[in-house]
């Protein structure tokens, strides 16, 4: 008996804590509803929390708060404006972008790879890959192909930023590689950013549903949904998961003029 | 919670910067109580100063805004939770999330207690939970980083909340008795 007491305390405390997902909300609410006594058993932990919540004020800088609302004021005001500038095609479904370091402006094949190569050097330039989806990268940036992309798969490798949308197509799941970290599209739009070069990639989720897993191990996959950011620790070898709270980074922000640093 | 009346021509950037950084932290507290996740609880605030900033010609002269906002967060709250299949009734009526803003109590000497109570709950607890917890309320690390941090596992960050959760409601008793007795008649 006690021990599914524990149980279910666990599972309140939990979900106080925003650690619950809706599968567990769903049990929680179930076995509310089982007894009068879970029910205050709830209400006491969740009153509890309310006052030890309350009296916890945090470390917060409201100021650095206001200056995130200003950008994000400033950045609605563009946003409607060049809305109008950008129009997103029909079939054209999911955005990712990715962020790095620097090259210049050459188109080439190499034969002995059977790679396809697309650099931007000293501006910002758009591609568009053999599925239709449309690459805008950052100056200084590249990306890398295989000659049969998009025959079975849709593989690309990144170094730099790049702003991507990414043509929708179930039948050849699209990834993504920065570095050690691999990225596949699941959802059908989504916006990602991801950093490279001297630091770990980093990939942001803004808008959409993709999994990222060390590089060669899809099994190590962990699902990322929006305000999520996903990087390698521990060697390379481990996804680790945090929300993201980078203004510049949210849902339905066009790529940046500088570089953004995360 | 200030009342921050709107001049004529609505409300001034002055005024408003002001009134953000009065309310700003209470109205992220109130979000919490809805999302509970923090990050998503600033998101929602933040949506809402936008969306109030967005329309402060059109909302009349002399209306306080801090009902607005309330208001509008809790509404965005609400979809949010919807949104995410996180809304059950039952559990929203034991949370209260339709009644208004109800204070935890009245009597500003219960308030102290009560404050008093939690801090010394707080320097009671044995090292690694306090450990925990402070990683998860005050700085406000989830658990899976809070265990990454840590090198401990998952279950065992939550174990150890589970406990800091139990000693609140242990050393608050006398404080959560009449609520319970109100809800279950």
């Amino acid at each position: 008996m006690e021990n599914t007491q524990d149980t279910h305390i666990s599972l309140i405390t939990s979900y106080l804590s925003g650690e619950s997902g809706p599968e567990e909300v769903g049990r929680l609410a179930a076995w509310i509803d089982e007894s009068p006594e879970n029910a205050i058993l709830f209400k006491s932990l969740h009153k509890a929390w309310l006052m030890e919540n309350t009296a916890n004020q945090p470390i917060e800088d409201t100021k650095k708060e206001w200056d995130k609302l200003q950008l994000r004021v400033k950045r609605n005001q563009r946003a409607s404006f060049r809305r109008q500038l950008y129009s997103i095609p029909f079939r054209i479904a999911a955005i990712l972008v990715v962020f790095a370091i620097a090259a210049g402006i050459i188109w080439f094949v190499s034969s002995r790879e059977n790679n396809i190569r697309l650099i931007a050097g000293n501006t910002r330039q758009t591609f568009t890959l053999p599925d239709g989806s449309h690459i805008t990268l950052q100056k200084g940036s590249q990306i890398n192909y295989p000659a049969a992309f998009g025959k079975k798969d849709r593989k690309i490798s990144i170094t730099g930023q790049a702003y991507l949308e990414i043509a929708h197509d179930t039948a050849r799941p699209f990834t993504a590689r920065a570095g050690n970290l691999e990225i596949r599209v699941t959802g059908t739009t989504f916006y990602l950013s991801s950093q490279m070069g001297n630091q770990n990639p980093v990939v942001v989720l803004t808008e959409g549903r993709v999994k990222a897993y060390p590089a060669g191990q899809p099994q190590k996959a962990r699902n990322l949904v929006p305000g999520e950011s996903a990087w390698l620790e521990g060697g390379n070898d481990k996804i680790s998961v945090q929300t993201q709270t980078d203004p510049n980074l949210s849902p339905g922000t066009p790529l940046p003029e500088e570089k953004i640093f995360l | 919670m200030t009342e921050l009346p709107l001049n004529d021509t609505g409300l001034t950037s002055g005024g408003f910067r002001k009134l953000f950084l009065d309310e700003f932290p209470g109205l992220v507290l109130f979000a919490i109580r809805f999302v509970k996740d923090r990050e998503t609880a600033k998101d929602i605030v933040h949506e809402a100063f936008t969306a109030l900033w967005e329309r402060r010609h059109t909302i009349e002269a002399g209306r306080p805004p801090a009902p607005w906002l309330m208001t509008t967060i809790r509404n965005k709250c609400l979809n949010h939770l919807r949104d995410n299949q996180k809304f059950h009734p039952n559990l929203a009526a034991l949370e209260g999330f339709e009644a208004d803003n109800i204070p935890l109590a009245d009597n500003p000497l219960i308030l102290k207690e009560i404050q008093t109570r939690i801090t010394q709950t707080k320097q009671n607890l044995p090292e690694k939970c306090r450990e925990v917890y402070e990683l998860n309320r005050t700085h406000h690390l989830k658990y899976q980083q809070i265990a990454d941090k840590l090198g401990i596992s998952v279950k065992t960050v939550e174990a150890q909340m589970t406990k800091a959760l139990k000693a609140f409601r242990e050393n608050l008793k006398e404080f959560l008795g009449l609520l319970i007795l109100i809800m279950w008649k």
